[in-house]
Formats: structure tokens, sequence, C-alpha cells
């Protein structure tokens, strides 16, 4: 019995579990969306992806959107992307979507909650790696994006990391001068995530058709 | 399968001397508990070969018992049955199940009232069913040939559903002569169809006696088809009372 | 000659009289295959896996602290630590055996990561020789990268899950949490089907410095000559102080012994599954024979020995659990994967391979033994059919 117990422990150490990770979800949609909207009384989840939408020619418009091409393994052309449509009765009132972006330390996950004209009212990272992750997770950094839109990440350049002075982009603020790296893969995060729910949810409402 | 069969165990079947069979002393007696009922007593009696005989009787006279001892169909308590040159049933020895079908899928041929046909197959697979548990040297080369003698050729791919009762009584007799019996039993077989449909089923009957020569046995309620045969025999409480 | 009627052609057509009787007899019986050939498949499917994860790890013996596995066990689960250690010299101490090839030290390391899913997980680290662990280790090809550039570098080796978990390519960053030290990723390696794919290696003088576990580790993989008797060599490594041996041969011996009693279970469940199969037959055939008394009576009329109708009868019996056992038999190979998804959702250990292995030859098996119930389950409906009499059958003509 003891050396099973032993055999077991080795084997089950080097195998700790993972979770494959395909696409974004939330990790409990029905305490999650509760939470980003407590005036919610139901969620509706939509699956899609680029490739069934609008192939190649859609992805060229995402990336010259996003000022940057797509790469790696959460951003090929069949990633299923889950989106969360909210509703108060009958009436939509917000939408959720969480994408999926390299971090400097490991795999981050940007959930933005959105109102029906597409404005940010919510922002959290569902996953983070990194000594500095718990001050980015906290709700001080979050409320920077409160009210923005995809118009407004138009003035950032996500290539340089830059922003345009003055705009409302520019005023969201690093606390942790040490995590640049995943200060600007949160802002990239964003901006990817806002464009394809402009895409997916919104009818193109600012990309337009 | 089939398997051919000439003769059983040796002796031939044909009567000597054109007899088809001989009964003698035949007695059924049945015990119900404390009683005895005496189904057939004492009977004896000669059916030559291409005979057409009829068994009349009111319920309860034992034509039925009768005729399914002739038939082989069962044992009797006392007396001897010889069909042709061989002795069937004597001196109290019963017969094993196995023993009567050698018997009787040599000599006889056999329609009932109710028609017994098999609901899944066509008329033509019915026909041909007893081929698939015994042929017999000289059955009928090609099974349309009965069919359309009756004339069911236009029928063959129905099934029994699709069928008149006239028609598929028809199928049952075409069944009942693929395997080209010595002895055609019919017990009531118009039981269970209309005048019209059983005067069609006396015609076929006589038919096949006088021109096929076939011996024939029918048991039946009806006067007017018992009148078909050439020899009418009455039976009342397990006796005959006329021939 | 024209066109005749088999017993066969009968038998069959017999058994399209009730379609949904039939159907439902054949479904009964599909599933009791199902279950078997899965059950079978499973029985061969887990130890092969078992033995290919085995097979993988490289070594043949693994050498242990001597511990309470019970205290580790809830020591690691709680808070990562708690694992026993040996000193590094034992590894001299097992080279002097002459059946050992080589040794490959492991020191395993993990840590409570708060930042880890919703409310922080274990981030476990394993730290290898990169001498002698790729040398036992041949098949771990890499994807990109390569192994360590040095002993003590601050380098990973990531497996392909993990890679894919955290997006690292080489290049890349991983933090050790709570140590805060930055690694960087050198190497991610190419799927191989074993636990290693969810590893990250670090070397072995790394994880010590950094965990603080000096001339110290978890355990020693011991590479044994072919030639060698394995059985003589863990009986001679038992006198070494402290230690625990744990020979792959066991570990596949215990762990399939702790899968039997679930097996021994299931199979009973199974037999149980088959014998409902097999009542489903008898009482279909038997009725389908009392519905068809007379009709087999006249059949006996026309000459039809009790054999024939015993084989008829039978007939149907075997045409039932042919077309059941191929239903059932097909299922469990378009269902091959979500049975093994369900039995990975019940075990709590299983091998990373297939654990369902069917073939072809498992298949036929499985057909023989149902066909087997079937033909015994047709004895009795077939020997009823067979005694019947023409004379009784018929004897509701009356008087």
């Amino acid at each position: 019995m003891r050396n099973a117990i032993v055999a077991l422990l080795v084997l089950v150490l080097l195998t700790l579990p993972l979770r494959a990770a395909v696409g974004c979800d939330l990790n409990d949609p029905d305490r999650d969306v509760k939470r980003l909207f407590p005036e919610s009384t139901g969620y509706k989840t939509l699956y899609v992806s680029v490739a069934r939408q609008g192939g190649e020619a859609l992805l060229k418009r995402i990336e010259a959107r996003l000022g940057d091409p797509f790469k790696g393994l959460y951003e090929t052309i069949d990633v299923p992307y889950t989106m969360y449509q909210i509703f108060k009765g009958k009436d939509l009132i917000g939408f959720i979507h969480g994408v999926n972006q390299k971090g400097r330390f490991g795999g981050i996950q940007v959930f933005l909650a959105l109102d029906p004209q597409g404005v940010i009212r919510g922002f959290y990272f569902q996953k983070m790696t990194g000594q500095y992750a718990k001050v980015l997770r906290g709700e001080d950094f979050g409320k920077q994006f409160v009210g923005l839109s995809l118009p407004d990440f138009d003035k950032y350049d996500v290539a340089a990391g830059k922003a345009e002075p003055g705009s409302k982009v520019a005023a969201i603020k690093n606390p942790v001068p040490e995590a640049e790296e995943d200060f600007r893969s949160a802002l990239r995060a964003a901006k990817k995530n806002l464009i394809l729910c402009d895409i997916f949810l919104l009818d193109f409402k600012h990309m337009g058709k | 399968m089939s398997r051919p069969e000439n003769n059983i165990r040796g002796a031939e079947v044909s009567g000597q001397d054109g007899i088809a069979l001989e009964a003698k002393n035949l007695r059924k007696v049945y015990h119900r508990g404390s009683e005895d009922i005496v189904a057939v007593d004492d009977i004896s009696l000669t059916v030559r070969n291409g005979e057409f005989v009829s068994f009349i009787g009111p319920s309860g006279s034992g034509k039925t018992t009768l005729i399914n001892i002739l038939g082989c169909l069962d044992n009797p308590t006392s007396g001897t049955l010889t069909i042709g040159k061989r002795e069937v049933f004597a001196n109290c020895k019963g017969l094993s199940e196995s023993d009567l079908t050698r018997i009787r899928r040599q000599v006889f041929g056999y329609i009932f009232q109710k028609f017994y046909l098999v609901p899944t197959l066509t008329v033509y697979e019915n026909v041909v069913l007893p081929f698939a548990f015994f042929e017999k040297t000289g059955a009928v080369a090609d099974p349309m040939e009965p069919l359309r003698f009756l004339g069911l050729d236009k029928r063959t791919g129905h099934r029994p559903s699709e069928l008149s009762g006239g028609e598929m009584q028809r199928v049952a007799i075409a069944r009942a002569l693929v395997n080209k019996p010595e002895i055609l039993l019919a017990d009531e077989p118009t039981g269970n169809l209309d005048t019209k449909r059983s005067e069609e089923i006396g015609q076929i009957l006589t038919s096949l006696n006088q021109k096929e020569g076939l011996t024939i046995l029918l048991v039946t309620h009806n006067p007017a088809l018992a009148r078909i045969a050439q020899r009418t025999i009455e039976l009342r409480d397990g006796r005959i009372v006329s021939s | 000659m024209a066109k005749k009627i088999s017993v066969y052609q009968v038998a069959y057509k017999n058994l399209l009289r009730k379609k949904t009787r039939s159907a439902l007899t054949v479904l009964g019986i599909a599933l009791s295959a199902w279950v078997l050939i899965s059950l079978l498949g499973f029985n061969r499917g887990y130890k092969s896996a078992l033995d290919k994860d085995i097979d993988n790890m490289g070594f043949q013996i693994l050498v242990t602290a001597k511990g309470c596995p019970y205290e580790a066990a809830t020591l690691m689960l709680k808070g990562g630590t708690g694992l026993r250690y040996m000193k590094e010299s034992i590894l001299g101490d097992i080279l002097k055996h002459k059946e050992v090839i080589e040794v490959t030290p492991q020191l395993m390391a993990a840590i409570f990561d708060p930042n880890k899913g919703e409310t922080g997980g274990i981030s476990a680290y394993l730290g290898v020789d990169p001498v002698t662990f790729p040398a036992m280790k041949t098949y771990l090809k890499f994807k990109q990268g390569a192994w360590f550039t040095k002993p003590d570098s601050l380098e990973a080796v990531v497996g392909y899950e993990a890679a894919e978990l955290e997006q690292r390519e080489v290049g890349d960053k991983m933090l050790i949490p709570e140590k805060n030290v930055e690694i960087t990723v050198v190497g991610v390696l190419q799927r191989s089907g074993t636990a290693d794919d969810g590893t990250i290696f670090l070397p072995l003088r790394t994880v010590q410095k950094i965990f603080d576990k000096g001339g110290l580790i978890t355990a020693a993989g011991i590479k044994v000559d072919k030639n060698a008797n394995s059985a003589d060599l863990e009986n001679k490594l038992y006198d070494l102080p402290d230690v625990q041996v744990v020979s792959m041969a066991q570990v596949k011996t215990t762990i399939m012994s702790l899968v039997s009693t679930a097996k021994v279970m299931v199979f009973s469940i199974a037999l149980i599954a088959i014998l409902i199969a097999m009542l489903g037959v008898i009482n279909t055939i038997l009725m389908s024979v009392l519905e068809r008394y007379q009709e087999i009576g006249i059949i006996k009329s026309m000459g039809a020995m009790p054999w024939d109708v015993f084989r008829m009868i039978w007939t149907e019996t075997v045409i039932l659990c042919l077309l059941g056992g191929a239903i059932g038999i097909g299922f469990s190979f378009a269902m091959a994967k979500i049975t093994d998804l369900l039995i990975r959702k019940l075990l709590p250990y299983t091998p990373t391979g297939s654990l369902i292995a069917i073939n072809s030859s498992l298949g036929l098996v499985t057909l023989g033994v149902v066909l087997g119930i079937g033909l015994v389950s047709g004895i009795y409906p077939a020997w009823r059919a067979a005694r019947v009499r023409p004379l009784e059958s018929i004897r509701s003509e009356g008087e």
C-alpha cells in the first residue's frame, strides 16, 4: 500500500494537471456575469470565429485596425471567440468578451464588460502571471478603462506602445513601471477585444462594413 | 435443407390392390380426470386410391379425431391403421412424433379451416415453404404449376394480407400439393369462407380428385360440400352411422 | 430449377413480423456488446497506455527518499513543500552496482502561485541534470531551442502543453513566484504524449539554488542493464539508508491492481447487462414461438422434423445476436473517444495514452461472446418450438 501511494505520488507530481487553454471563457459565467452586471437577469453565449465570419479578408482588416499582426496560438484565424450578450428581462444591456494575450511571464486574459454602444463599463484580468500581477489586477487599474471605446483606442499605437498625447488612452497610467511589458500587453488586449466586439457584437459599428 | 426420401424405412407407400388406407377397430379414448371420453369408438373403414371421401357429423361426433388419426396427426388408443402397404398403428403401439412426421411428409398434404399462411412470406414463398424442410422425390419441379392450376400465378408476389379468404385457402392448397402427396386431408377447409368461395374450393377439390386422381379425405359440417365427394361417411358419438 | 426458400430465409423473415420488438431486442444486445468490447478495450488500452507512460519515463527504477507518503501528499497539496529529500551522494552509491548503466538525479520543487487560476495554485518545476537526463529520455524532441546552456543557468525547457498554456516561446521569460526569479525559456519540446508535455524543466543546480536545497534531490532515475536482474538490484538498493525503491514494474502492478478492483466492478455490471440482454432475447423469441404455435404445428405437418424447427428458431436468435453484436461493436469504434473521456472522468489516475484500445480482433472476440450467449439463450425457445405437436397446436379448431 505504501508503495502504491509513493508510486501514485511520483506519477501525479510529474503530471500536475494542466488545463489546455482553448479560447477564452469566463471561469464561472453565472458568477462573473452577475458581478459585472449586477442588474442582469440572464445572458446568452455566442461562439464566433474570424474564419467563419469573413476569413482572410476580415483578418487583414482586424490587423490593420489593431496596428499589429496576429501571431501565436491564440491569434489564428480559426480561434473560437466566446461572446456573452447580457440581458435584463428581454432588454440587451451589454456584452462581455475575453481575449488571450501574451504577457511577460505567461499568458494574460483580459475581459471587458461593454454597454450596448460598445463603451467599456468594466475591465479585469482573469489571468495574469508576474510579481506585479496583484497591482495590475487591482480595481484602480481597471477603472481607468471605464468609458473608453474603440475610437479612443485608435489613438494608441500598439506596435510602438505609444498613445497620442492628450488622448483618453494616454491618460491610462501604468502603476508599476517595472511591469511595462504587461501594461502594453493589457492595452493591446483591450484594443483587440474592442475590435472583435465591434465586429461580432456591434455589427461593425466603428469598423464599418 | 430439404432431404429427399424415397420411402419410409424401406416400405413402399402406394397401396396394394388400390387401397390408400385401411383402418380397423380404431378407438380413441381421452382421460379427463376420472372420466373417460370415447371420441372414436371402434371404427373400421377403407379408402381406395383416388377416392374422395367426406366425413360429416355434428360437433362432438368424432370426425376430426378420426381424420387426425387417419392423417397420422395423432395416435389411436387401439386399433390398426395401414397406409398403403405399411402398418402405421398396430398392437397399441404409438409412434413417436418424428416417426409420424416421416410418414406424414411422404403421404399427406393438409389444409385446415384457418389457412396458416406465414404473413411475412409472399404467396410463392408460402407455397415453396415445405421444400425448406423436406423435398420428396417426385415433388413438383416447378412450383408455379400448382399456382397456375389454382389461378394464383398473377399473385405470387403478394403477401397473405393482400389476399381474399378464398385466395388464401387456394395458396394453402397449393402449398399442400407441392410435395405431391398421396392423400389430401382437408379439415373444414371452407369454415372461414362465404358460400361462393366455398363452392370454388369445392370445385377445386373435385378437380384435383377427378383430374389428378388425388385421394381426398374431407371433414365438413356443410352437407352441400360433403355431397361433392364420392362417398360420405356420417359419424355420431364416435361411430359411423352411415356410409 | 425453380427458386426455393431456405430455413434461414424463413427465420430472417420471421423476425420482421414484429419489427419494433426485434429492433428493441437488437438494441439491448448492441448495448451489451458495446459495454463488453469497451471493457475489453479498456482492459487492454489502460495497460498499454500505462506501459507506455512508464516506459517513457526513460528509467526502470526510481529511488526516492523514504518518508510518510501520506504526509508528503498532504503537504504537497497544501503548500508545495514537504517533499522528502535525499543527499546527492546517494548517486555514487547507486552507480557502484554493476547492473546500473546510468543514474539521473531529479529535484522536484513546487510553490504556491497566488496568480494561478481563481484562488491560486501550485506551480511545479523539475530540476534535472542536463547531461544524464536527456540521454535517458532520447524520445524528447525540440519544437524550438535546445537544452540548457549551463548546469546552473536561469533557463527553462518547457513541455509542449505547458508552453501552449502560457504562450511561451524560446526567448520568453517565466517567473518563479514568491522567489521572484526570472528564468528564460531556451527550449520548447514537441508533443510527446507523456507527462513531460506539462512539465517545466530547469537545471538541477538552479532549482537547488533557488529553493535552497543544495546537495539534495527528491529522486534518482536508474537505467538498468537490459540483461541484468532488476529484482536483484532493487533488493540491493533497499540497503541504502532512508530510501524508497520504486520499480516501474511495481508501479505498473500496483496501479493495475488498484484499477482491477474497479474493473471487477465494471465487469460485474457488464455481466448483468449481458444477462439482461440474454433474458430479452429469450423473451422475444419465446413470445414469438408462442404467438406462432399453430403455424409451427402446420410447419411440422408439412414435414419439418423437430430439428428443422429447432434450427429455424435458433437461427432467429443467432440473427438477432449477430446484428446486435455488430451494431454494438460498430458503435464502440465510433464512440471510443467519448468512452475514453468518460473513463478519464471516473478514474483518479489515467495514463496519457489512449485508454480504449479496440481493434478488429477484439471485435471478433466480442462478436463470438455475443453469439455464444445468443446460442445459449436460444436453446430453450427453440426446444419449446421443436416439441410442438401439430395436433395440439391446431386442436383449437374444435369439433
